[in-house]
């Protein structure tokens, strides 16, 4: 069991430019030197159709009737008349670029670039270092600069492999309607304010919290690393430290909001989508620890008028990090070594990520946008915007707590358990200690 | 048909009392089958509600209308018809060959033990516990590299071939079981009549097994008609594209965009031609042997 | 014994080389690369590392990777009790006389024709919901209240749900074979027994059970089949992260083989799922042999 490392610590500083420097890790990016790649492809720029008789083939993680899929497929057609060149867009799926895409690049099939989800370190040396173009096209300055530190971080060599995209922040979501109903007007940011929140809305008749299986991890995950720091939670998983005080203090804290009644009744039988659909979506329930991508997910249900709200996980007394740490994830593109025009494929990249048409892909998905300059985020998601501008860490996946699929089941079971009010605390650890022994 | 016959003769005499035995009978049959029809029209209605309607227990109610539109959303997942027409190709073709192969295959594991034969059962039942994905991918990477997937007729046969030969194993395996109880006798009196094996088994025991060999097709059909790794692996252009693969493709985006009484419509699209095409074939296992056999 | 012999290498022989040719070369990597440790199933071999018996022992001593294959085993000999059991006394009803024969036939085998992700969905959503589902509004109806309460979704019972909702739909695909195999039965021996004084349930011990021994052995064999490859039925009851209830050795191997969901750090080890395909390979050719070792080959005269 090989880790790679990652280097998700602290990184403070905005202006990061200490990237800048890393020119040359890449021996592939020269194929194709001498076209201008330098100029802004993604732009209005017309006229000179400088990728003419280029031929790209885009595999894409999303299905083609998905609101990222049509953008994407008008984006494509811009970027053909554009550029003159030619790409072969093809919807492969989640399941199709997971399984698929290794083999198909191992067989020699021609596939010049592709989306998928974040941290590609898997695909080795099938995709290219870019580190060169993104100097070249002076790229890096409009994107998070966070995010591109985490997109780095994935890598043993910490060199960009991979271009964010379609943002999401991990905290509470929320139901602005059920708030006012229980006459709450300001969010809370302590652990303290957040329990006062929950029985606040408890009086008032609303279900505070429900959950599903499937994102059980993230609220506890992310209250320990508020404690101890998503590392040491990554070693508390992967290494069966259980008896840990701060596990046990964490589990208090859910056996208490359980105790106190704030879950729904059935939080215990919810298998994901039932909770978010049924419960948050319709207004039964009125927290909801999870990513920003449960807008999209509950569109159908919730309508347009659903009043959406986001805060960070709170800030616990005696915790380590507050709500500059949260976790963030994102899609992101690569270009794989296959490709022959790495400069073509990074302008439809750099087309896809900035201005019109990354505006376009963040409001149709309801996602957040890539481009610091686009300002405009879907209004769903705009409450997410301070905590994300203001990040400054970001957590691994439910703050480290699923890094180990070995256990993840063990965990969720007993969360699920914990949440329900069918297990306590100390049944919590034990448990746990016991799935974790060999 | 003579069988047949007295079958009749024989209901018809004992009709009263028999129908009374066979009360508990229809007390099984009619709660089974009213437990999935609800569960059916669930569906059914899940597809013409709305996905707020779904969630929040609804679904029979039909508050907000009929949405026959869910349809139209499912039927847009690109160019249905040749869809459908890859698919029926596919899978009619793979059906016959199947069955043209593994017939006389499992009738001669069934009845002679020759060398190896032990072995190949052995091997065969064993394939069928290999994962198919770890069949699937070494052989894409073979045939990828051979450049068998770059033009379309080769493509359709590289298809059509993995079809029938990822389903031999079982196909094998579950016709063995219908010669097994299909008596030598027949065999032996025509082996008496100087008439070559070859000749005896598709003249006389083939027929005899009329109703595994259907039995096997509709599974089989609605396999292949259903599949997806494979053609998502193997078909790399649009003209090739089985309906599976296209509407499988929109139920993924229904969920992740949680279109969900879209979800139901595209389900019941895929649905509706394995189950007419179960619903013709039914008929002939009703009737069974006892149409198949003559004399 | 000539022409036999003919015959015996037309029939057997190009279906045997076909079936070799597809399937020979991927079982023989995969056995290799059981022992090796490989990342990517399509890595080189210049990439592999021999890894002994290494892959076998870290699998049995993870604790998960033992609780899919106690999943697996209760699946399959609960189920496989439940499955052809109900299956057989459904087929025996048919072909008890009963009148619309072919309507409840078709009816009951419906659920094997709509996709996994509907029906899935459907049982929970629908017939598992706590609040406003089937179970719960069907119990309360009866005021049956202990059983309308019951969560048929959360970690106690979530096993039960998934085994009972796969059962129902594997049944009516089961069912068929049984009919099919029913339908080989001369009606004559019926009428014969019939004559003789023998009961509607001492005609199915002496002459429907022992008639259908063949195909009692393939059904067993082929539920194993069935069982072995379960995995879309647990995927769905148990979506993005699998499940300490639910877990089987096939959604094991899946994640593997591709990675599992949300954890930050892709793993990949291809050699460790080439191990669980050897295993589950083993499942199927030890059930397999045990099945026609118990359940004699007899050449069956009717």
């Amino acid at each position: 069991m090989k880790k790679v490392l990652k280097r998700l610590g602290v990184v403070m500083v905005c202006g990061a430019m200490l990237t800048t420097m890393m020119a040359g890790c890449g021996s592939a990016s020269s194929s194709a030197a001498g076209s201008t790649a330098g100029s802004t492809a993604g732009s209005t720029a017309s006229g000179d159709r400088e990728f003419e008789g280029v031929k790209l083939v885009y595999w894409s993680n999303w299905e083609a009737t998905e609101p990222q899929g049509v953008v994407i497929t008008e984006a494509v057609k811009a970027f053909e008349e554009e550029t003159g060149a030619e790409v072969d867009l093809q919807f492969k799926g989640r399941k199709g670029i997971k399984e698929g895409l290794i083999p198909a690049l191992d067989a020699d099939q021609q596939v010049d670039m592709f989306d998928g989800a974040q941290n590609k370190s898997n695909y080795g040396d099938r995709i290219l270092c870019l580190e060169d173009l993104v100097a070249e096209n002076d790229y890096e300055k409009d994107t998070n600069p966070v995010m591109m530190e985490l997109s780095r971080s994935y890598y043993e060599d910490g060199k960009l492999y991979e271009i964010p995209y379609q943002m999401k922040a991990n905290g509470y979501m929320y139901n602005k309607g059920l708030f006012e109903q229980a006459g709450i007007t300001e969010v809370p940011s302590t652990w303290d304010e957040f329990l006062t929140v929950c029985q606040t809305l408890k009086d008032a008749g609303i279900t505070p919290l429900t959950t599903d299986d499937a994102y059980a991890m993230q609220a506890f995950g992310m209250h320990l690393a508020r404690l101890i720091g998503d590392e040491e939670v990554k070693d508390v998983v992967n290494n069966g430290g259980w008896d840990r005080p701060e596990v046990l203090e964490t589990a208090q804290a859910f056996e208490e909001l359980a105790s106190k009644g704030y879950f729904s009744t059935q939080v215990g039988s919810n298998v994901w989508p039932t909770g978010q659909n049924t419960e948050l979506a319709t207004g039964k329930a009125a927290m909801y620890c999870v990513g920003t991508y449960v807008v999209n997910e509950t569109k159908g249900i919730t309508g347009p008028d659903f009043q959406w709200g986001f805060f960070g996980y709170p800030e616990l007394p005696d915790g380590i990090n507050g709500l500059e740490a949260m976790v963030i994830g994102n899609q992101s593109f690569a270009i794989t070594n296959k490709c022959e025009n790495p400069e073509a494929a990074f302008a439809l990249i750099t087309m896809l990520t900035r201005g019109e048409w990354d505006a376009k892909l963040s409001e149709e998905s309801l996602a957040l946008p890539a481009d610091i300059n686009n300002t405009s985020w879907p209004e769903q998601l705009m409450d997410a915007k301070p905590y994300m501008d203001n990040c400054t860490e970001i957590f691994a996946t439910s703050g480290g707590l699923e890094n180990n699929p070995d256990i993840t089941p063990a965990l969720k079971e007993n969360l699920m358990k914990l949440y329900a009010g069918t297990c306590t605390a100390e049944e919590f650890v034990t448990n746990m200690l016991a799935a974790s022994k060999g | 048909m003579k069988s047949k016959k007295k079958e009749q003769n024989f209901v018809g005499s004992y009709s009263l009392r028999k129908e009374l035995s066979l009360v508990p009978s229809y007390l099984v049959l009619v709660l089974w089958v009213g437990f999935t029809a609800v569960i059916l029209l669930w569906v059914i209605a899940a597809s013409l509600s709305t996905t707020s309607d779904i969630f929040t227990g609804n679904v029979f109610g039909f508050t907000s209308g009929v949405h026959i539109e869910n349809y139209a959303r499912a039927w847009t997942a690109g160019n249905v018809s040749v869809f459908f027409m890859n698919s029926l190709i596919y899978s009619v073709i793979s059906c016959a060959l199947l069955i043209l192969v593994c017939a006389p295959y499992s009738y001669v594991l069934q009845r002679f033990q020759f060398p190896g034969s032990k072995l190949i059962k052995t091997t065969l039942a064993a394939t069928t516990g290999v994962p198919v994905i770890m069949v699937i991918i070494p052989l894409y990477m073979i045939v990828a590299r051979a450049g068998l997937l770059r033009d379309p007729i080769p493509n359709r046969i590289v298809l059509i071939v993995l079809f029938v030969a990822t389903k031999i194993p079982y196909t094998t395996i579950f016709l063995m079981a219908y010669f097994e109880n299909i008596s030598r006798s027949y065999e032996e009196a025509a082996a008496i009549d100087g008439c070559h094996p070859i000749k005896t088994f598709w003249k006389i025991v083939f027929p005899m097994a009329q109703g595994g060999l259907i039995t096997v097709t509709i599974f089989n059909f609605v396999n292949i008609w259903n599949e997806y790794f494979l053609s998502l692996m193997f078909v790399n252009s649009d003209s090739l594209r089985p309906v599976a693969l296209g509407l499988f493709s929109m139920i993924n985006s229904m969920q992740y965009s949680g279109d969900w009484s879209g979800l139901f419509a595209s389900v019941i699209i895929v649905f509706l031609p394995t189950f007419i095409l179960y619903v013709c074939l039914s008929k002939y296992i009703v009737g069974g042997l006892t149409g198949g056999v003559k004399g | 014994m000539k022409r036999n012999r003919s015959m015996i290498i037309a029939f057997a022989g190009p279906a045997t080389i076909f079936f070799l040719a597809t399937f020979i070369y991927p079982i023989f990597r995969t056995l290799v690369m059981s022992f090796f440790s490989i990342q990517e199933i399509t890595d080189p071999i210049s990439k592999w590392k021999f890894n002994g018996i290494g892959n076998y022992v870290s699998l049995l001593q993870t604790p998960l990777y033992v609780t899919s294959w106690i999943n697996l085993f209760k699946i399959f000999v609960i189920g496989g009790c439940i499955t052809l059991g109900v299956s057989l006394l459904l087929a025996v009803i048919l072909k008890s006389g009963v009148h619309g024969k072919g309507f409840f036939q078709a009816a009951i085998y419906l659920p094997n024709v709509i996709s996994a992700v509907a029906m899935a969905t459907m049982w929970i959503q629908y017939v598992f919901n706590s609040s406003y589902g089937f179970l719960t509004t069907f119990f309360r109806a009866l005021h049956l209240d202990f059983l309308a309460n019951i969560q048929w979704l959360d970690a106690d019972h979530k096993f039960w749900a998934l085994l009972l909702s796969y059962c129902f739909g594997m049944i009516g695909h089961f069912m068929l074979i049984w009919v099919s195999g029913i339908e080989r039965i001369s009606p004559d021996f019926y009428e014969a027994a019939s004559i003789d004084g023998a009961g509607k349930v001492s005609q199915f011990f002496r002459i429907t059970l022992p008639l259908l021994r063949g195909i009692f052995r393939t059904n067993i064999i082929m539920w194993s089949i069935s069982v072995s490859g379960f995995f879309i039925w647990s995927k769905l009851f148990s979506p993005i992260s699998a499940d300490t209830s639910t877990v089987v050795p096939m959604i094991y191997m899946y994640d593997k083989l591709f990675g599992a969901e949300n954890t930050g750090d892709v793993v990949r080890d291809a050699g460790s799922a080439a191990a669980i395909g050897v295993m589950l390979c083993l499942f199927i050719v030890i059930v397999f042999t045990i099945v026609n070792k118990l359940i004699k080959n007899d050449d069956l005269e009717f």
